[in-house]
């Protein structure tokens, strides 16, 4: 168990197609040793959760780059509740500016990255989320 | 001394010279002329001369400055006409639109996966009423208009224009403008889910519809813009834009085209980034690239035919959003070298490009800063002020040469649709996407106030930016639905099975006329594109899988 890798799920949400940052994360984090599930283009946040139930996904991380983060966002962070997936993180990346970026976190989003992160403050974020005992 | 004098020291011994252009040119303290001895002046020519590389027309913006455009796209169709006629009043030569994200993947805005995207980040050309509602009160006879509408969409936008135009008795030859209609583009992000074969296909029908009315309208724009914000370097955008370009003159020579026709309505647009002489080569080497395309390859045999009609759009990639006023500086060095460059017409990403679209005031300072440029810096007065550098007609030369080795590997390849199938596009971009992050955090890369100059967070700039307008994503889902409620459905329908009818026939056979009576009727790009869908074997609803 102690070697399992962290397996993080990058996916866009709704119909924006601005993908290349979600694939440069995805290479980043692969780097960086952890197990990369990238979901793609156009998904929605039923397909998102999906996704993450079946893969076992310890953070979901979810590129935005479209007004559309404050519409769909919440629905996923309701539906892992739902299951029961509370321990799961979602990270946000994009562009999310206030008061959006508050409203996204209200609604149970770990954290956000902007224009301006680097690979280490996203690497370091995180390898800190450890995984929950028992998995 | 204290810790501040320390720094200054140090940066007065700061160098900020590149050994290279971003594209990965050596570059030399100074040049010669036995940098250009070989150089005839033949090879580059007069103003409106072949091979064109000093601008495609003799007096260049002595005759007509370039058009100034700034792209426009919001909420409903009513909310973007606002916006251009306030756009139109603040020196506007030329308009410019993009169309949202269910439009871009030829969905309705009342589809379920748009019911939260609708005019979002541009404007829904769901049915005619939009592009009746959004060029309402416009002379489209006389404005010059550019559809940013990449991939499929393009053929049903450009039936809607053609169908208003019809309905306000203007005739199609005085239609300006352009569509992209591009379908290399689905290669470089603006990906839908229909297949390439019947894009290419549809895209050739707009070519073709253009040519038989004697249109002046760009039915395709080369989307090089797109290419290099994908993470492409300079040389990479001119080669794939060739390539692409090549696409679209070859499948209308199958199709029996004139070349010489054809080749004169294409246009392309070109990203324009920061390293500033490099940019100017770029546009310059570009028209020379294409006029030895046209004339050497597809044997074209008009001069003008082979004069390349460019427009630039300054680099959105380029932008940061920390201390976003320096995305003023930025855009309006990277415009002047577009400018310099000789391109027809020019828009920007404006400094609020980091957070959302356009706000009014960003508007403002993107044709400000053209309009600055036009009428106080003197410097549309001669053609080409550059030509004859001996760097700058060197580094044309050499991006040239550089570029048609892109070119060339492409081809090689079966063409850029093989070298997509291949895997070579994706590999492309995500090395470049790498590379171009290693460098920023290396700091290989400098973007001022982001990762150099950088000042405290609680200083940062706090810019008005762009909202959209409360409810119009709503009130334009409402619009559509009501729409197919109140339309005549019979007649509707019985448009649609023309075009269905019309897929039945040659592949060749071409569609826009059937499009342009569907559109007439109300008919709606879901509708439109769902019927060729199934006419060609595939699901009505492209995204019924994601449903």
């Amino acid at each position: 168990m102690e070697n399992r890798k962290i397996r993080v799920l990058i996916t866009k949400i709704g119909l924006d197609g601005h993908d290349l940052g979600a694939q440069l994360i995805a290479r980043i984090l692969r780097d960086a040793g952890m197990e990369v599930i990238y979901l793609g283009k156009f998904q929605t946040p039923e397909r998102i959760v999906s996704a993450t139930i079946s893969e076992s996904v310890d953070i979901i991380g979810i590129s935005v780059l479209s007004p559309n983060h404050t519409l769909l966002i919440p629905k996923v962070t309701e539906l892992l509740r739902k299951h029961g997936m509370n321990h799961v993180k979602v990270i946000v990346g994009g562009i999310i500016p206030e008061p959006f970026a508050s409203q996204i976190m209200e609604h149970g989003v770990n954290k956000i990255f902007g224009h301006h992160s680097t690979s280490e403050e996203i690497i370091n974020y995180i390898k800190q989320q450890s995984i929950p005992e028992g998995r | 001394m204290g810790e501040k004098g320390e720094i200054v020291v140090e940066r007065y011994k700061e160098r900020a010279y590149k050994k290279e252009t971003d594209s990965g040119l050596k570059l030399k303290e100074y040049y010669t002329p036995k940098d250009i001895q070989k150089l005839r002046y033949e090879e580059i020519n007069d103003p409106g001369q072949f091979p064109f590389v000093r601008g495609i027309h003799a007096s260049m913006y002595r005759g007509k400055i370039w058009t100034r455009r700034m792209l426009v796209g919001f909420g409903t169709a009513k909310h973007t006409n606002e916006r251009l006629k306030y756009c139109i009043n603040l020196g506007a030569s030329g308009l410019c639109v993009v169309c949202d994200t269910p439009t871009q993947l030829c969905i309705d805005s009342d589809h379920p996966l748009a019911l939260k995207e609708a005019g979002l980040v541009g404007v829904p050309f769901a049915s005619m009423r939009d592009m009746e509602e959004l060029l309402d009160g416009i002379a489209i006879d006389r404005v010059s208009i550019s559809f940013q509408t990449p991939g499929d969409p393009g053929p049903i936008i450009f039936s809607q224009f053609v169908a208003l135009a019809q309905k306000k008795h203007v005739s199609f030859q005085s239609l300006r403008g352009s569509t992209t209609n591009e379908p290399a583009l689905k290669m470089f992000g603006y990906e839908t889910m229909n297949p390439m074969d019947i894009s290419l296909k549809l895209s050739t029908d707009v070519i073709e519809f253009c040519i038989e009315n004697g249109m002046k309208f760009h039915p395709v724009v080369i989307g090089g813009y797109v290419f290099r914000e994908n993470g492409l370097t300079a040389i990479q955008e001119l080669g794939v834009s060739m390539a692409a370009a090549t696409i679209c003159l070859e499948e209308s020579v199958k199709r029996g085209l004139n070349i010489d026709q054809v080749a004169s309505r294409i246009a392309m647009v070109f990203s324009v980034g920061s390293d500033f002489f490099e940019e100017i080569a770029k546009f310059r080497a570009a028209r020379r690239m294409w006029a030895k395309l046209v004339r050497e390859t597809f044997n074209a045999k008009d001069d003008l035919s082979s004069a390349l009609t460019l427009s630039a759009h300054t680099s959105g990639i380029s932008l940061a959003a920390r201390q976003p006023i320096n995305n003023i500086i930025r855009s309006a060095y990277e415009f002047l070298s577009a400018v310099l460059g000789g391109c027809q017409a020019v828009d920007f990403s404006s400094y609020d490009e980091p957070f959302s679209t356009p706000s009014e005031l960003a508007s403002r300072i993107s044709l400000n800063t053209q309009n600055i440029t036009a009428y106080e810096t003197g410097i549309l007065s001669v053609a080409d002020p550059l030509g004859g550098s001996y760097f700058v007609e060197n580094l044309t030369n050499e991006m040239e040469q550089e570029a048609w080795k892109i070119y060339d590997k492409i081809i090689s390849m079966g063409g850029l649709i093989k070298a997509y199938e291949k895997g070579w596009v994706r590999n492309l971009i995500e090395e470049q996407i790498h590379m171009r992050q290693v460098a920023f955090e290396n700091k290989g890369r400098i973007v001022v106030g982001v990762n150099e100059f950088e000042i405290p967070e609680e200083e940062e700039e706090k810019l008005p930016i762009h909202f959209n307008p409360p409810g119009a994503t709503e009130e334009q889902v409402e619009n559509i639905k009501r729409l197919k409620n109140t339309r005549s459905n019979s007649d509707t329908e019985k448009a649609l099975k023309r075009i269905a009818n019309g897929l039945e026939k040659d592949w060749s056979y071409n569609l826009i006329p059937d499009i342009i009576q569907a559109v007439q009727c109300y008919a709606t790009i879901g509708e439109i594109w769902g019927t060729i869908r199934k006419a060609i074997g595939l699901s009505y609803d492209p995204f019924e899988s994601f449903i």
